[in-house]
């Protein structure tokens, strides 16, 4: 009895000395981090470029986005105290993300350089001190032709002294863009520019199902380049196999949608329910006569 | 040939003679005795609290609905895995329980079995209830029940679950009908001697128009005999296409050719579990000893114990068969009912529900009406579980393992609004049985009266 006294107090402390430092560590591991912000450029097409910010910040030891940051995006440093280079201010998302393409306004100070910075800067709140982050990049283009034997030829260029410069050495990626993404168009996963600015790739995906009329759509990009940022291009060719819709969703079949039912079970289902039914409405039929029996012998009595 | 019709008459006479103090046939009755029996009467005290019971679990229900309407479906345990609860199971047992309407009306009638008369009622009503608490639950299993009317704009013929709906708006029908017609004659009785009671005017306009002629008699006749060829393969139906609901789903447990034979079987068990715990509470609370005998026990005991061997069989071909090939993929499945979670259940509800009641019916003494009680219950128990133990564990054991999934996705457990939503619908089903016997006779009086006659001009 006495040992059970025991061993039931000490279970008790035990759990509740448990309770506390479970307690203390939970607090402890909910604590945050300073808020990260990080910016990418995007340029799709060669046409004007846009920026996606994301903000983070470690909880419990682990990054967690931040929904709900404002953060005021500048193109160039010297613009920012001037308040003249404001490319957006965004509010990042559940996710923690937010994207701002860069303004009309600012096509005069684009056009200035051939180099940019792109500065985020958020203000002070009550979960988090201010933040200033800096992306710099290097105007870029990338173009894509093709030849009839079916090569690739991608090429990377940079704006320098008002001209446009083949790049060596940057890494490019060449694919057949899908539903879910892109396939690559050879065996080579990607390729590196020559002094040329130059990468080739054969197209070996044949027999690849197009559109209607067979085309598909080749991709040529970049991705995360420390100076250039992320560059896409696409283009349209007519190697693919042409679509022909499947129209077996509209035929009569047990998969069909509705209304197009196979005809056995149509003949069949109506067949019974006309049946059973036509005996309910013959059984209401016999209950009226019954009533009207029984109305005829009121009279009569 | 004389002989040996006369010494089956002495058989039936030593039988009858056994049912001698306090379990004596209606033999010796007379009209008004038989008419005043069988009038349905005002609760008593305990029919007063128990209807109280009834109505309060229904409000709670009620309750518990308007809290899933408001909040969701959120409020019940359901997740992704087991998106098929109680309320599924519920459904499947009140369809299944209303097949006793076919059996006990419909087969036994066609078969010219004669001493299930005073039982045809009862089973009828407990078919209607239970057929109305089908639909009503599956309408609360819905998370928009307003978009219902979908289903018949938008459903396609391929579909079971258009089957389900025909077959069961059918069934609801033909059951009413078959309660309904066997019941005019009665009226007749009834506003002959109830007069001055509330019910009056619904007597009148339920069956005024009965005089009792020979003819209405002779197509009465006729429209209850189209009714019993007509239930039975309504039923069936019903109950085969329930289980489609399952079978024609690729998954473990439910991957079955043998489901429609497995789910009649089982629901004709259960239909006659609940047929034989009305008849004691019939028998018992509106002292009904003259008309439900130990004789109909008996009878009763022995078609429970042939459904209930029949029943056993499909489930020994539904689990040993895959036990013993034991494919990868159902064996998480069979052992979670075999020794794993789902194990007592599983063993109780086949235990309880199937092999106690069998062993314990099969004994004369157990075929009396406190023991037929008793296994009724645990009949209808087993066969509430089991029902259950069909939809879930098939749905915690998908073919695609669980990863990472929330913990509350790999099991289930009804929430408390589950419950009251699922115990309301029992309470009501029950509430339908109660109010229908306090307003019209739970044994045919008519059919009893002309058996009756028929009795003293073969003696």
């Amino acid at each position: 009895m006495k040992r059970n006294i025991i061993n039931n107090c000490a279970g008790v402390l035990f759990l509740l000395l448990s309770g506390l430092t479970g307690f203390r560590a939970t607090a402890k591991e909910s604590e945050k981090g300073p808020l990260k912000i990080s910016i990418s450029y995007f340029s799709l097409d060669n046409r004007l470029p846009y920026l996606a910010v994301t903000a983070k910040c470690k909880i419990d030891g682990k990054f967690q986005p931040v929904g709900g940051a404002s953060i005021k995006l500048y193109l160039d440093k010297d613009s920012t105290g001037k308040g003249i280079g404001l490319i957006a201010t965004v509010v990042t998302g559940e996710k923690g993300k937010a994207t701002a393409d860069i303004p009309a306004s600012l096509e005069k100070i684009w056009k200035a350089s051939t180099n940019h910075t792109f500065i985020a800067v958020t203000d002070k709140t009550k979960d988090f001190d201010e933040t200033n982050t800096e992306l710099s990049v290097a105007k870029a283009r990338i173009t894509i032709d093709t030849a009839d034997d079916k090569n690739v030829v991608a090429t990377f260029t940079e704006f320098k002294d008002n001209q446009w410069v083949a790049v060596k050495g940057v890494e490019i990626k060449m694919g057949i863009k899908r539903l879910g993404g892109e396939l690559q168009i050879g065996e080579e996963q990607s390729y590196t520019t020559d002094s040329l600015g130059k990468v080739k790739g054969e197209f070996k995906k044949l027999g690849m199902p197009g559109d209607k009329t067979g085309n598909i759509i080749l991709v040529a990009k970049v991705e995360d380049n420390d100076a250039y940022g992320s560059l896409r291009i696409e283009k349209t060719v007519p190697w693919g196999v042409k679509f022909t819709a499947n129209d077996d969703f509209f035929t009569r079949a047990l998969w069909g949608s509705q209304f197009h039912s196979p005809f056995w079970l149509v003949f069949m289902a109506y067949s019974i329910v006309i049946g059973v039914w036509g005996t309910i409405i013959y059984l209401i039929f016999l209950i009226l006569k019954i009533k009207q029996l029984g109305k005829e012998e009121e009279k009569l009595s | 040939m004389e002989n040996s019709i006369s010494t089956k008459n002495d058989k039936q006479a030593a039988s009858a003679a056994t049912f001698a103090n306090g379990r004596r046939k209606p033999d010796a009755l007379t009209d008004e005795q038989i008419i005043s029996d069988l009038l349905p009467r005002k609760f008593g005290k305990l029919g007063m609290i128990w209807m109280g019971i009834l109505v309060v679990i229904c409000m709670v229900g009620v309750f518990a609905y308007f809290r899933q309407l408001k909040y969701g479906l959120v409020v019940t345990n359901m997740r992704d895995y087991a998106s098929w609860g109680i309320y599924i199971s519920n459904f499947v047992f009140f369809v299944a329980i209303s097949l006793v309407g076919s059996l006990i009306t419909a087969v036994l009638r066609l078969t010219g079995v004669h001493w299930s008369t005073p039982l045809t009622r009862i089973a009828e009503i407990i078919a209607v209830s239970a057929i109305t608490f089908a639909a009503i639950i599956i309408i609360v299993d819905m998370g928009r029940p307003e978009r219902f009317y979908n289903l018949f704009l938008f459903g396609r013929l391929q579909s079971p679950i258009i089957w389900d709906v025909t077959v069961i708006t059918t069934y609801f029908f033909i059951s009413i009908l078959l309660l309904y017609i066997p019941l005019l004659p009665d009226m007749k009785i009834l506003l002959a001697t109830k007069e001055k009671t509330a019910f009056y005017k619904l007597y009148r306009f339920m069956g005024s128009f009965w005089k009792g002629t020979h003819l209405q008699f002779r197509i009465s006749k006729k429209a209850i005999n189209i009714l019993c060829i007509a239930i039975v393969p309504v039923a069936f139906s019903i109950h085969t296409v329930t289980s489609w609901l399952f079978a024609t789903t690729y998954r473990p447990g439910w991957d079955s050719t043998n489901f429609g034979p497995y789910f009649i079987s089982g629901a004709f068990l259960v239909g006659s579990g609940a047929v034989t715990v009305a008849m004691y509470v019939f028998r018992k609370y509106y002292n009904l000893k003259n008309y439900i005998t130990y004789d109909h026990f008996d009878r009763m005991g022995k078609i429970v114990v042939m459904l209930g061997l029949l029943y056993l069989y499909f489930n020994v071909n539904e689990y040993l068969i895959p036990a013993f090939k034991m494919k990868k993929p159902e064996e998480g499945f069979l052992d979670s009912l075999f020794v794993g979670e789902f194990a007592p259940l599983f063993w109780a509800a086949i235990l309880g529900g199937m092999i106690i009641p069998i062993i314990v019916l099969l004994f004369k003494k157990g075929r009396h009406p406190f023991p037929m009680f008793i296994c009724g219950i645990m009949i209808v128990v087993g066969a509430w579980f089991k029902r259950y133990l069909i939809v879930t564990p098939t749905l915690l054991h998908p073919f695609l393992p669980m990863h990472n999934v929330p913990a509350s996705y790999k099991h289930y457990f009804p929430s408390w609004e589950e419950w009251a939503i699922a115990m309301g619908s029992l309470a009501g089903a029950l509430l339908v049985v109660t109010i229908f016997a306090r307003i019209f006779p739970i044994i045919p009086i008519q059919e009893t009266l002309i058996e009756q006659h028929e009795k003293e001009h073969n003696k």
